[in-house]
């Protein structure tokens, strides 16, 4: 079953198109950055990117930062809130479920399927950005090779391949308790574009509240609360507390979030 | 499997060997307050042809779904292939091949991947025969030259012959088909209806047909559920529901003479036709030929399925008539209808009739026996650009203003009274209220069109080159 939903995604156009477009943008940016050699003064514009115009390395760090926000979210949303609400529309829903696929089954697929397609979209994002980054911006030899970490500190080229692996795994699970929301909205409404809308809507409520000073007695639970916490694996030495927080946070909504979305759906009338 | 007796009164067609394909006891759904299904108690023993009849609205899809296991019930249990549904679902129903309402299909995959995928997203399905499970159930629909076209492309006649064929994939026990003819050409309904009886004869597949078409039951099933209002109001073979009605139909030059032979037997004349209370049509000729009266026409008079169905059901629950002051009662439904043959009979029962209604009990209004062939056929539903089916049908005539004394005095337009703006017509309220779209009779023998419809049994491959249907068929036939 896990195997015909993955063929499923990866035999479908819309994947591939989604992924190509949050690529395209820190691609842009890297060209940008590269033609222009204006980068944004330090401290200011998304993570890492003054940084960048010395050392490409650091690139795919960037790169993550720039999709983190906004692109990465949206794409999970739509292909989370497509998995069982896109069913139901097309109709294939029933013949699935009668087939019988097993409702549970059905749901373990599907998330198998978004985790999968998280990770796809992260890999792309760093493998495309680090090609872009050193081949636009060097490797930062006249620094011999070393990067300078957030807090200052030097990394070597070994340490910021690793710590860019660990941002890969953290961002990827960050993007869980979005990809949980859409999945139990969609397991609630026969329509896609509802689920896909209705978890953006509960991350630009998040992303608001989180910029409003009344609401500091909440910010700590908000999920987009500990998303850039991955920065903090470039610090010398990585500050672990926003990281764990952030994990613990996400653990949570997406362990709420799906317990509602399986009583949900393994009880639900399938009039669609 | 609880050992549950039959229903008094309902008659078990043949001897049952093993587990019912279908059985379901006080089946019932409610949503909310509406009752959607009532106490259904279905039995379909195995290698049945079984007709699961009722208006539109009337519980059949979601007593479908229910087999299937994607509603769940409010209350009673369902037993499929023996096995209790949903709890069992997993053991049994990928002997069970369905096609719920429409077929449905990934639009950017062609026939062979989604058939592919359905199968293998379920138990049963060995992959080792995939390959040619496809290609067999393909051809056995028509649609074996499809290619790799993807379903998006496909006409609606070709989309319902690719669901039937996905149903037929693992060669189940049990089909379950909700309308299977929908959206197919007259060649295209002869065709699945061939294909069905093939199945049920050679591989003594249990088949479940739910429709709303008549001559579509009437042709296929050995026996036929009527439901109606979410409950099962009839339950029997086909054959003793059109048992004779006692009457014989005859036309003659000479009914004057004929009237005068026949006497108090007489029941009915309109013209040259009479109607005639006699058991032995045999009988009956030899008395009137014995007379010298001349007969052009003698036949039994049976009743249709239709009229059986229309006797038992109540009306299209998609039909809305405005709301009526309550002392017009029951007669606001006739008032608001046109006077084709479609409105239901007066006095129709909307209690359970018997099995076998009496005879005598059962009457039809003047001129109603047979029905008028109606507007119900349907040229070829096929073209992809009607995107409700349902409405096909031709123009229906006008209804007409019921008669003045049909009004009680003291009361204004009966049935309209709500909508002062068309008080001046007692044309129903929308057109959704008309009494047709739900329960058309399609493609019956006296309804088709005279030519085009006539379907060469043998099956020649220009009987078979449907519009729907793509190339590759010649080496099929020849």
């Amino acid at each position: 079953m896990i195997g015909v939903e993955l063929m499923k995604m990866l035999r479908r156009p819309r994947t591939w198109v989604v992924i190509a477009l949050i690529d395209a943008l820190p691609t842009l940016v890297a060209f940008l950055l590269a033609l222009t050699d204006v980068g944004p003064r330090p401290g200011t514009g998304p993570a890492f990117l003054s940084a960048v115009l010395n050392n490409g390395v650091l690139f795919p760090a960037a790169a993550l930062a720039i999709v983190l926000p906004l692109f990465l979210p949206v794409s999970v949303a739509i292909v989370s809130g497509d998995s069982i609400a896109g069913e139901a529309q097309a109709g294939t829903l029933r013949y699935l479920l009668a087939r019988p696929a097993g409702r549970t089954r059905l749901l373990v697929a599907k998330l198998v399927t978004v985790l999968v397609f998280v990770a796809m979209a992260v890999v792309v994002v760093v493998v495309t950005g680090y090609f872009v980054g050193t081949s636009l911006f060097g490797t930062g030899q006249l620094a011999g090779g070393n990067i300078v970490s957030v807090s200052g500190e030097p990394l070597s080229p070994h340490q910021a391949a690793l710590r860019t692996l660990l941002a890969m795994a953290y961002v990827a699970f960050s993007m869980l308790g979005v990809a949980a929301m859409a999945v139990f909205l969609s397991t609630l409404t026969d329509s896609p574009l509802a689920a896909a809308m209705g978890a953006l809507a509960f991350l630009v409520a998040s992303s608001l509240l989180l910029t409003l000073d009344a609401a500091d007695s909440i910010r700590p639970y908000l999920p987009t609360r500990y998303w850039l916490a991955f920065v903090d694996l470039f610090r010398q030495p990585i500050l672990w507390r926003d990281i764990v927080r952030g994990v613990g946070l996400q653990s949570l909504y997406v362990a709420v979030l799906l317990g509602a979305a399986w009583a949900n759906f393994s009880t639900k009338d399938i009039k669609s | 499997m609880t050992a549950t007796p039959p229903p008094s009164g309902r008659v078990p067609a043949g001897p049952v060997t093993g587990p019912a394909a279908i059985r379901t006891v006080g089946l019932t759904k409610r949503y909310g307050s509406v009752t959607a299904v009532d106490g259904i108690e279905l039995d379909v023993p195995p290698g049945d042809i079984y007709g699961f009849l009722g208006p539109n609205g009337s519980g059949k899809t979601t007593t479908v779904r229910m087999l299937l296991g994607l509603v769940l019930p409010t209350a009673g249990t369902v037993e499929v292939l023996g096995a209790r549904i949903p709890k069992h679902a997993r053991s049994v129903l990928h002997r069970v091949g369905a096609l719920v309402e429409a077929p449905a299909a990934y639009g950017h995959l062609g026939a062979r991947a989604n058939l592919s995928i359905m199968d293998a997203a379920g138990p049963g399905g060995s992959r080792r025969t995939r390959r040619a499970r496809i290609d067999q159930a393909l051809e056995q629909v028509g649609l074996a030259g499809v290619g790799r076209r993807p379903v998006k492309a496909y006409s609606l006649g070709m989309r319902q012959r690719l669901g039937i064929a996905a149903a037929l994939l693992r060669k189940p026990d049990l089909l379950i088909l909700d309308e299977p003819t929908n959206g197919l050409d007259p060649r295209g309904i002869q065709e699945i209806r061939r294909l069905l009886l093939d199945l049920n004869a050679s591989a003594g597949t249990t088949i479940f047909l739910s429709s709303h078409l008549l001559a579509e039951v009437e042709h296929l099933c050995k026996r036929v559920g009527v439901v109606d209002r979410g409950r099962l109001v009839l339950q029997d073979s086909l054959a003793a529901l059109r048992a004779p009605t006692g009457s014989v139909v005859l036309r003659t030059p000479d009914p004057e003479w004929a009237v005068g032979v026949l006497d108090g037997d007489l029941r009915e004349r309109s013209g040259d036709r009479l109607v005639v209370r006699a058991t032995d049509p045999a009988e009956l000729n030899a008395r009137l030929v014995g007379h010298g009266i001349r007969i052009t026409e003698l036949t039994e008079q049976r009743r249709t399925l239709e009229e059986v169905v229309l006797a038992a059901t109540t009306g299209s629950s998609d039909r809305v008539d405005a709301a009526v002051p309550p002392t017009v009662g029951p007669r606001a439904e006739v008032l608001a209808t046109d006077d084709s043959a479609w409105d239901r009979p007066p006095a129709g029962p909307a209690v359970p009739l018997p099995t076998r209604p009496a005879r005598d009990t059962f009457s039809w209004p003047a001129g109603r026996d047979t029905p008028e062939p109606g507007p119900g056929w349907q040229p070829s539903r096929s073209e992809p650009a009607r995107s409700e089916p349902t409405r096909s049908e031709p123009a229906r005539p006008e209804p007409v203003r019921p008669a003045p004394d049909d009004r009680r005095p003291g009361q204004s337009q009966p049935g309209l009274g709500s909508q002062p703006s068309r008080s001046g017509s007692a044309q129903p309220p929308d057109g959704r209220s008309q009494p047709g779209p739900g329960w058309q009779p399609s493609p019956s023998d006296s309804a088709q069109p005279p030519d085009d419809a006539e379907v060469d049994p043998g099956g020649s491959a220009a009987d078979r080159a449907g519009s729907d249907q793509p190339e590759a068929r010649s080496e099929e036939s020849a």
